[in-house]
C-alpha cells in the first residue's frame, strides 16, 4: 500500500532549509517565498508558508520533505508538521547572536521527536563563525541529557545534506531497536 | 621487517650489515629487512656480554638471538646464534621470523607497530605527548609527520593510501624535534583524520588492547563524518552507539554488522576521543536485535535507495 512519510527541516531564517531541501528534492520542490521584510537578516526572500519537496519511493510511496518557516511565531505550524514525522533536521546558523538559544527553542518545540532521538543538528557558517564550537554544542546537549549528532555543514553541498539524512535514518533504524525492546 | 643489534662489537656489527646487504641483494629473503632501533625490530641480535638486557628485549614478542661463543653463558631456552656470525645462520633466523610473520598466530599478534602508533595518537587527547613530534615512515609512500601539540599531521598523500596498508607490515615511528615539521611546505590536516584512520585499520586486530570489549560503551559526540573517511556502516554504528551499548558483541547483534566493522568503528571513535564507557544501563537490549528486521528497517532501506544513499548489507 502506498504510504506517505515525512522528514522536517527546521531552523532560523536564513539557516538554509530551502537550500537543503532543494539539494535532495531537485525540481520536485515547491517554495512559498516572499520578499523578506526583516532587515536583520541579509536575504532577499524568506519562506512564509513552508517549503515542500517530495521524493517518490520505488513501492509507490512518497517521502515528503518539509521546511518550516523559521520565525518563532510559526511554532503552531511546526507542531502540526511534526505530527507523524520520521525525524527532524535542525539547521543552526552559527553567525547569529545566540545559536545555542536558537537550538534550544527548536528542541523544545519538537520535544516528541527529540525524545525519540530522531534528530540531527547541522551547524552552518562555522567556517566564518567558529564559536560556539562543536564541543560547546555537545556540552549544551549533555546539559539536557541528550546525545544527538551535530555536524558542521554547508547545505549547498548535497553530500552534507545526504549525510545528515543518512545519519537521521540510522537514528530512526536504531530507535527501532529501542522501541521493540521496550515494547 | 626490522633487524637490530644490541651490544655487538664494531667488527660483528659490520659483518652483520654486510651479510644482510648480500642476502637482500641476491633475493634470499622475502621481506625487505632493514636495520632499525631495537624497539622497532622484529629480530634482535644481542651480544652475550649484554645478556642482562634479554628479559626486556624479549617483551613484545620479538625474536631475540644471543650471539654467543662457546665460553659464553646463555640462559636456558634462549635462542642463540653461534659466534662468529655465519651467513647461513643469519638467513635461517630471518627466514624463521618471516615464516612466523605469515603464520595465523603471528597474524593475530602482529600489528604491534600499529598498536604503538594508536597508543601515541590516543595520548594526544590526554595532553601527555611523547616527544615534540613524530615521523612515521613506511605506511605511506610519503612520510607522515605528526604534531601532537598542534593536533595536526602532515602528509602529502591522501589517507586513501593509508587505508590500503597491510597491518602485518612493519613501519617506523621516530620522535623528531618540532622544528623538523614541514610547517612551511605542507598543509596540516586535523589529527582526528589520522586517529580515525588508524583506528579503522586496527579493526582487523580486534578491539584496541585498552578497550574492555564487554564494557558498556557510548559515544560522547559523533564522528565528524563530513571530514572523516568512512563507510556507510559507520553511520549506523554511530547511531547505535549514541545510546549505551553493552559491549562489542551487543553492537554486532544490534547492527548486524561483522566484528571487523564494529571493532574498526569502536577503535576509530576511541582514538578520536569520541567514545566513553558508560555506567548507564544499556538501553538497547541484545534481544532487540532479533526483532530489528521489522517494517521500520525496511522503510529505512527503501528511503536510502530513493535518496541515492550508498548502503551496506547487514
Amino acid at each position: 500500500m502506498a504510504e506517505e512519510h515525512k522528514i522536517i527541516f527546521t531552523g532560523t531564517m536564513g539557516a538554509g532549509k530551502t537550500t537543503a531541501i532543494a539539494a535532495v528534492a531537485g525540481k520536485n520542490m515547491l517554495r512559498t517565498e516572499a520578499a523578506n521584510t526583516d532587515s536583520s537578516v541579509a536575504k532577499a526572500t524568506t519562506t512564509v508558508g513552508f517549503d515542500y519537496g517530495e521524493i517518490a519511493l520505488p513501492n509507490g510511496s512518497v517521502l515528503r520533505l518539509y521546511g518550516t518557516p523559521g520565525q518563532a511565531r510559526f511554532a503552531f505550524l511546526w507542531r502540526i508538521l511534526a505530527r507523524g514525522a520520521l525525524g527532524l533536521i535542525v539547521l543552526v546558523d552559527n553567525s547569529r547572536p545566540d545559536p545555542l538559544a536558537d537550538l534550544a527553542m527548536y528542541l523544545d518545540n519538537f520535544a516528541d521527536l527529540v525524545r525519540r532521538g530522531v534528530v540531527v543538528i547541522g551547524v552552518g557558517r562555522s567556517d566564518t563563525h567558529p564559536e560556539p564550537s562543536l564541543d560547546s554544542y555537545y556540552r549544551f546537549l549533555e546539559s539536557r541529557q541528550l546525545m544527538l549528532p551535530v555536524f558542521e555543514v554547508d547545505v549547498r553541498e548535497s553530500e552534507h545534506v545526504l549525510m545528515m539524512l543518512d545519519v537521521l535514518l540510522s537514528m530512526l533504524e536504531m530507535s527501532d531497536c529501542e522501541d521493540e525492546t521496550h515494547g | 621487517m626490522g633487524l637490530a643489534e644490541v651490544g655487538l662489537s664494531e667488527a660483528d656489527g659490520r659483518r652483520l650489515r654486510a651479510m644482510l646487504m648480500m642476502a637482500l641483494a641476491d633475493g634470499s629473503l622475502r621481506a625487505r629487512w632493514r636495520l632499525v632501533d631495537a624497539s622497532h625490530a622484529r629480530v634482535v641480535i644481542l651480544d652475550a656480554a649484554k645478556i642482562d638486557r634479554l628479559p626486556r628485549l624479549n617483551q613484545d614478542n620479538r625474536i631475540v638471538a644471543v650471539l654467543a661463543g662457546t665460553a659464553d653463558s646463555v640462559p636456558a631456552g634462549a635462542r642463540t646464534l653461534d659466534w662468529p656470525i655465519r651467513a647461513e645462520a643469519l638467513l635461517a633466523l630471518l627466514r624463521d621470523a618471516e615464516a612466523q610473520a605469515h603464520s595465523p598466530r603471528a597474524d593475530a599478534t602482529s600489528g604491534r607497530p600499529l598498536i604503538r602508533l594508536a597508543e601515541l595518537l590516543r595520548r594526544t587527547n590526554l595532553h601527555a605527548t611523547h616527544g615534540d613530534a613524530w615521523l612515521v615512515t613506511g605506511m605511506t609512500r610519503a612520510p607522515m609527520y605528526i604534531a601532537p601539540q598542534r593536533k595536526q599531521f602532515f602528509c602529502t598523500e591522501s589517507l586513501r593510501t593509508l587505508h590500503r596498508f597491510d597491518v602485518r607490515n612493519d613501519f617506523e615511528i621516530a620522535p623528531i624535534p618540532a622544528t623538523a615539521l614541514p610547517i612551511a611546505n605542507e598543509r596540516p590536516k586535523p589529527i582526528a583524520m589520522l586517529q580515525w584512520s588508524i583506528g579503522l585499520l586496527t579493526g582487523t586486530l580486534g578491539p584496541l588492547p585498552w578497550i574492555d570489549a564487554s564494557a558498556t560503551l557510548q559515544l560522547q559526540r559523533f564522528p565528524e563524518f563530513q571530514i572523516l573517511h568512512h563507510e556507510p556502516a559507520h553511520r549506523r554504528l554511530a547511531a547505535a552507539f549514541s545510546r549505551p551499548v553493552a559491549g562489542i558483541d551487543a553492537a554486532i547483534e544490534i547492527t548486524k554488522l561483522d566484528r571487523h566493522a564494529v571493532c574498526s568503528f569502536v577503535n576509530g571513535a576511541e582514538l578520536c576521543g569520541y567514545l566513553r564507557t558508560s555506567d548507564q544501563p544499556p538501553s538497547v537490549a541484545r534481544s532487540a536485535a532479533r526483532t530489528t528486521g521489522g517494517s521500520k528497517r525496511s522503510l529505512v532501506q527503501l528511503l536510502r535507495r530513493a535518496l541515492g544513499i550508498e548502503t551496506t548489507d547487514g
